[in-house]
């Protein structure tokens, strides 16, 4: 479904340039769950923004669904982002002053869909995400662990080809960040891919394979369970 | 559809929009008092004004300028290269100090309502030396002109009147061979009406009432008026001075003043009150345009992070654009909503205390438009800038 | 603690320079506009002799047609009948007293060298340069037995004096004045009490008087005055004229008690009745002595015009102050960051509002500098849009200090809401990590 070939990344600040991605080339298909993993400052972010359109690349090529990204204008990105790809951040970036059905609504505005159409659609996701009774309530009304839910549900409610999260559970107890997890394998086993940045061993264990990176660039595959393999508890 | 977030009760677009309501009822109404003294300012008076000069003068014994002297002084510039024609005159339309009195159509009794008008005295001469435009019937002759001296008093007959004066006398039909009647003089026939004349007093109401009685007048002084031909106004001026000393040296000359002269001079309080409305409006738009683009700059800096995170979930630089536009465009409709009617009521309360005219009714569309185009331009600069905010910020932060 | 508050808002100031620059300019053109208009109505309304207020008084009295009021019901005319001013005049029944009307006569220079002109004058008797405390250059006004002589003498203004004489000492000298040779007894000051109070005809621009002459002479050669009122007109000779009821004179008393000034309205009402009796003055009597204030007053000496712009001049400060208010509140709440670690380390409160509040008046205190430089620029301007106002001095430093606290009042009410708004979010929303 998705394909990097050797794509680099260069920061350039002044006279200095920093080599975020070195060549890297990664391929994800449908329904893998593929889980990053390497110190501070070795490209997981990068990474994870050049998979979600969220930067561009200085050299390689990006294919998604057979379509080469390289050379697309902002709107066309802004575009696929919307339709093919899904979002988890750590820090949740819930908007405030919205309500739970407003933040989870917002793909779908600039989607262009019916007030109907719309509505359905969120009240699914929401369902789908354990948040029903609280749709009218703000984020500041919510704890850590029911923001990430209306953030994955706001992820999902545009049914995404891939869900990109980076560190879901960072900012979580470990009941809630238990709970995160278990939606995100739920969500994967119903058919999406997953790209997930992580720091934990234990979470990384739960997906198919993980790729280390190291210095921006990849040091080496290891493929973890087969899918559909029993998670281990999480202490 | 739901409420934007924008409409919720915040303080901050509240703020906004009553900057935008007060501006709106402030701008509309000083305009409208501007445009109103500009259009007085822009009256025509009647007058050949780029030709016409004007000369005060008097004998410095304390005697009248007779009907010899003035002849003199009359022939001698007449005389000059230059003058079309030049004729004497008791007051000059727009100088701030005149004659007056009250008429009607009918004798008056001992008292009553009579129309008020300005009073001209001149001869056969004085209408050409105007240089006012002829409506309707003739100009004087000099079978017309009678004599009257200092207390207006003497045997005069005939009269020009003015168009505005005519239609209060004599609505509806033509006012010539009609009489005016007054208590100070008798009664005088109208021979001919002209387009316009102005009286001395620009702010008067009565201001295009206007009667040139057919006289020759023995006042103390005299006001000597010049219609110069097209393009020789300034060259005659130069030579006025010298010109009537020499016909007589033992008198008081006052500097010969060209028509734009007296004109500024007699608008001058409307000048003022153009010139502080003006700057006021322009302080104002600026003001608000400040606070528009301000506040913008700063709602945009706390929500860098809002926008990386929208941008992240697909929308396009466009639609953080227009975001940021429709934003502007409902706290200026709140704001255009209640200042409308803050503007008009500003407008009644104006009315009955300082006499001020209605808005003319296109006055409050404007200001609307105005303030829509000012808040958009305001915020167009911050919106911008939240357009070009990276997608990135909602992974890497702000 | 005042302190170290002041010095802290200083350099938040200082770190968002620019913004605060536009905040402080956008508040100062409001202080700027408001205080101009405050100085050009008090130099309209100010009165020039207040240090004699109370004692001084102008005798206005109804001898107008019965149900032809003079303008207003119930408001006699501005001016007095000769028959009527000099006879209140005769009863010599004040400290002092002044007969006073306005025109213009031809003036020649004999010891000076002068184009004939025509020069504005007052005729006036001695009492005059006393009364109304005319501070003098050169020489000295007149006495009653001048005016009793009739001798020609003439008290200059220091402006004509300058023209005339190249501002030197004339005293002794002579102009030729009315066709008359006149001796010059004095030279006034620049002397240009605003408003003009004593002369009722001045309008806006009317030039200020050249010359001081006595009444008598003005009397003699048959001068009546710029403004005379006649109703039912008048058109005979000046015998008739001075018997007419055309009014054109101004009386003006001088007295000591408030059992003078009592006398003396008892001395007017006496003088109507007796008038009444001999068939004149048909209208209710309307007698009034009014002191300089009152009457001011009642000549509505600030023109509406003047109203209207100080009302519009709030008017814009209003809209300054919520656009102040709107950009502190989106500053403010752009630090609410920094405002919840204060709290978070045990501010209270009042502490919090109190210190951006401070913010708030230095913001104000900054705009006043700014206020005082465009009232400075703005009051010179309407000097030379309205000639009336070229001789007052609109700026003194009771108006600077109001520039100031005006300023800062504006700027703390600008800053009280933005300041609670900001006190009252709760720290640990802005301490979680969004």
């Amino acid at each position: 479904m998705l394909e990097l070939d050797t794509v680099s990344k260069v920061y350039r600040s002044g006279l200095v340039q920093t080599h975020a991605l070195r060549d890297v080339s990664l391929r994800i298909a449908s329904g893998e769950f593929v889980a990053v993993m390497g110190p501070s400052g070795s490209g997981k972010t990068t990474l994870l923004n050049i998979v979600g359109l969220l930067e561009r690349f200085e050299s390689g090529r990006y294919h998604l669904d057979g379509e080469d990204l390289s050379d697309l204008s902002d709107e066309r990105l802004s575009r696929l982002r919307n339709e093919k790809l899904g979002f988890i951040f750590q820090s949740f970036n819930l908007i405030h002053d919205l309500t739970v059905f407003e933040n989870v609504e917002l793909p779908l505005r600039y989607r262009r869909l019916k007030a109907r159409e719309r509505h359905r659609r969120v009240a699914a996701a929401l369902e789908q995400t354990g948040l029903s009774a609280r749709t009218d309530h703000l984020p500041a009304q919510l704890s850590g662990g029911q923001q990430q839910r209306v953030a994955i549900a706001r992820a999902l409610v545009g049914e995404p080809r891939l869900l990109l999260a980076d560190e879901p559970t960072g900012n979580l107890d470990s009941m809630a960040a238990h709970d995160v997890v278990r939606m995100l394998e739920q969500i994967n086993a119903r058919g999406t891919a997953v790209l997930m940045v992580t720091h934990s061993q234990e979470l990384a264990q739960r997906a198919n394979r993980t790729i280390y990176l190291l210095d921006g660039q990849l040091t080496d595959f290891t493929v973890a369970a087969k899918p559909g393999a029993a998670v281990h508890a999480v202490a | 559809m739901k409420a934007q977030p924008a409409m919720r009760a915040r303080i901050g677009p509240m703020l906004l929009a009553g900057q935008v309501a007060l501006t709106l009822a402030i701008v509309v109404n000083a305009g409208s008092i501007a445009s109103d003294q500009l259009n007085q300012m822009l009256r025509p008076s009647g007058l050949d004004e780029p030709n016409l000069l004007s000369v005060h003068t008097l004998p410095l014994d304390g005697s009248a300028i007779s009907p010899a002297q003035s002849n003199a002084d009359l022939a001698a510039l007449r005389a000059l290269p230059g003058v079309a024609s030049a004729s004497r005159v008791n007051a000059l339309p727009l100088g701030e100090e005149g004659w007056r009195t009250g008429v009607g159509a009918k004798p008056l009794g001992a008292s009553g309502p009579a129309v008020h008008t300005a009073l001209y005295y001149g001869d056969q001469t004085l209408p050409p030396a105007f240089g006012v435009a002829l409506a309707e019937g003739r100009s004087l002759v000099e079978a017309d002109v009678g004599d009257i001296d200092s207390t207006l008093h003497g045997a005069v007959t005939t009269a020009l009147i003015s168009r505005s004066l005519a239609a209060i006398l004599f609505p509806g039909e033509s006012p010539i061979g009609k009489q005016v009647y007054s208590r100070i003089n008798p009664p005088l026939t109208i021979v001919g009406m002209v387009d316009r004349l102005q009286s001395a007093w620009p702010r008067n109401d009565m201001h295009e009432n206007s009667l040139l009685i057919a006289a020759r007048i023995h006042l103390p002084e005299a006001f000597y008026l010049i219609r110069t031909q097209p393009g020789t106004r300034d060259n005659v001026a130069a030579r006025v001075a010298p010109t009537l000393l020499a016909v007589n040296p033992s008198r008081i000359l006052d500097p010969v003043r060209s028509y734009g002269e007296i004109r500024a001079d007699g608008y001058r309080g409307q000048r003022t009150v153009v010139t502080v409305l003006g700057g006021l409006i322009g302080a104002l738009l600026f003001i608000t345009a400040l606070g528009i683009g301000g506040t913008a700059a700063f709602w945009v800096a706390s929500r860098v992070q809002q926008i990386g995170t929208r941008r992240a979930l697909g929308a396009s630089r466009g639609d953080i654009l227009q975001h940021f536009m429709r934003e502007n465009f409902l706290i200026t409709s709140g704001g255009v909503a209640i200042g409308g009617l803050l503007a008009i009521g500003l407008n009644r309360w104006l009315i009955a205390h300082y006499a001020v005219a209605p808005l003319g009714w296109y006055f409050l569309p404007a200001g609307v438009l105005l303030l829509y185009a000012l808040g958009q331009a305001a915020v167009l600069g911050p919106a911008l800038r939240a357009a070009a905010v990276p997608p990135a910020v909602a992974t890497r932060g702000a | 603690m005042l302190a170290h508050t002041l010095r802290l808002s200083l350099r938040a100031l200082r770190q968002d320079l620019l913004r605060s620059l536009l905040m402080i300019v956008a508040l100062g053109l409001g202080i700027g506009a408001a205080m101009t208009s405050v100085a050009v109505f008090r130099a309209m309304s100010v009165n020039p002799l207040a240090h004699k207020e109370g004692r001084v008084f102008i005798v206005q009295m109804d001898n107008m047609a019965a149900g032809s009021p003079y303008q207003k019901a119930g408001e006699p005319p501005k001016q007095l009948t000769y028959r009527d001013a000099t006879a209140l005049w005769q009863t010599h029944q004040a400290r002092r007293q002044v007969l006073l009307y306005p025109n213009q006569i031809a003036l020649e220079g004999l010891d000076a060298p002068l184009s004939p002109t025509l020069a504005t004058v007052m005729f006036t008797t001695a009492d005059l340069f006393p009364m109304f405390d005319v501070p003098m250059r050169y020489g000295g006004g007149w006495d009653a037995a001048t005016d009793e002589r009739g001798d020609l003498v003439v008290v200059l203004s220091r402006e004509l004096n300058e023209r005339a004489f190249g501002g030197a000492n004339s005293v002794g000298k002579h102009l030729r004045i009315g066709g008359q040779r006149f001796t010059v007894i004095g030279v006034t000051e620049a002397w240009h009490p605003q408003p003009r109070f004593y002369d009722y005809a001045a309008g806006v621009g009317a030039p200020e008087p050249d010359l001081w002459l006595p009444f008598a002479f003005g009397i003699a050669q048959q001068m009546r005055a710029l403004n005379n009122d006649c109703w039912p007109s008048y058109a005979g000779p000046f015998a008739g004229f001075q018997q007419s009821e055309c009014v054109w004179l101004n009386l003006w008393v001088e007295l000591g008690s408030p059992d003078e000034v009592a006398a003396y309205r008892t001395l007017m009402e006496r003088y109507v009745a007796d008038q009444k009796a001999l068939g004149r003055f048909p209208q209710p009597m309307h007698n009034r002595l009014r002191t300089v204030a009152e009457w001011l007053r009642s000549q509505a000496a600030v023109s509406s015009d003047v109203r209207l712009q100080t009302l519009l001049s709030f008017a814009f400060l209003a809209v300054c102050l919520i656009n102040t208010a709107g950009l502190l509140l989106a500053k403010f709440l752009a630090r609410v960051r920094e405002v919840s670690v204060h709290r978070a380390l045990g501010a209270t409160r009042n502490q919090i509002f109190l210190r951006y509040l401070a913010e708030a008046g230095v913001i104000g205190l900054c705009g006043s500098l700014i206020g005082l430089l465009l009232t400075f620029g703005g009051s010179a301007a309407m000097q030379r849009l309205a000639p009336d106002l070229a001789h007052a001095r609109l700026l003194d430093p009771s108006m600077i200090g109001a520039t100031v606290v005006l300023a800062i009042a504006v700027s703390l009410v600008a800053g009280a809401i933005p300041a609670w708004r900001v006190c009252r979010t709760v720290p640990a929303t802005f301490l979680k990590s969004e």
